[in-house]
């Protein structure tokens, strides 16, 4: 099982891949989602960013047997609490089978 | 999980044509929703369940006009592919290929690329594909009696 530091680096280059973005970009700014789909080229809408989202979840599944519930997130939501509440979905011992 | 293409003639209405004498490119648009409820029916699936499709972005080629007589709308699921595609997994967006044919062995008249996501029809937000599909899998509720 991979430890948490790998954990977050897997999630945010899935993250940075779905979106079309760098993980500079992405996290050095600490982007919220509206600012997020702005800048993207590849997302329209909140669809696009869920499928992102999911491509992350169902890559945590595959890879590492790791269930992701996604949360419903306001478009306000900065980057970096979406990545918490991922680590805290993968860290949560209850939630680890798939 | 698979899904089959599906397959739907109509018959072109007089008021479906312009003052070309041809069908009017928004008409092609109803065309292209028919056949995609037909490609529900295909798939076992039925409509009024508490999860609904709403059609997210449309992408139309015109390659024919469409004159009176039958047209054949093909539909297919293009994504998530069949491996993309998991009672486990998650998806919020798929997208149909739809071909809209001058008769059955006739040309092609339309190409269409029709993306669609999900809504909880009571909480009006997001949902998965997959909770779409349940709920259009869910037998239909039964009709209470009026009766008193």
């Amino acid at each position: 099982m991979p430890d948490a530091q790998e954990l977050e680096s897997y999630i945010r280059r899935k993250f940075a891949e779905n979106v079309g973005l760098t993980e500079e970009e992405l996290f050095a700014e600490d982007l919220s989602l509206a600012a997020l789909i702005t800048r993207s080229e590849r997302m329209t809408n909140s669809v696009d960013l869920m499928e992102a989202f999911a491509r992350t979840s169902n890559g945590l599944r595959k890879d590492f047997g790791l269930r992701v519930r996604l949360p419903a997130l306001s478009l306000d939501t900065p980057v970096s609490q979406v990545l918490a509440v991922f680590m805290g979905e993968v860290t949560d011992p209850e939630r680890k089978s798939a | 999980m698979h899904f089959e293409e599906s397959s739907l003639t109509l018959r072109v209405r007089p008021n479906d044509l312009d003052t070309l004498g041809h069908v009017n490119n928004a008409t092609t648009l109803e065309y292209l929703e028919a056949g995609r409820w037909a490609w529900l029916e295909r798939q076992g699936l039925t409509r009024g369940g508490t999860v609904v499709a709403v059609v997210s972005r449309v992408e139309v080629d015109y390659r024919r006009e469409i004159p009176p007589g039958d047209v054949v709308v093909h539909t297919e699921l293009e994504s998530p592919a069949a491996d993309e595609l998991e009672e486990d997994g998650l998806n919020y967006r798929a997208r149909f290929r739809q071909r809209v044919f001058l008769a059955a062995d006739g040309p092609v008249a339309v190409e269409a690329l029709v993306s669609v996501a999900f809504l909880d029809a009571r909480e009006r937000s997001l949902a998965s594909l997959q909770q779409f599909l349940a709920a259009a899998r869910a037998p239909a509720a039964p009709v209470e009696d009026p009766r008193p």
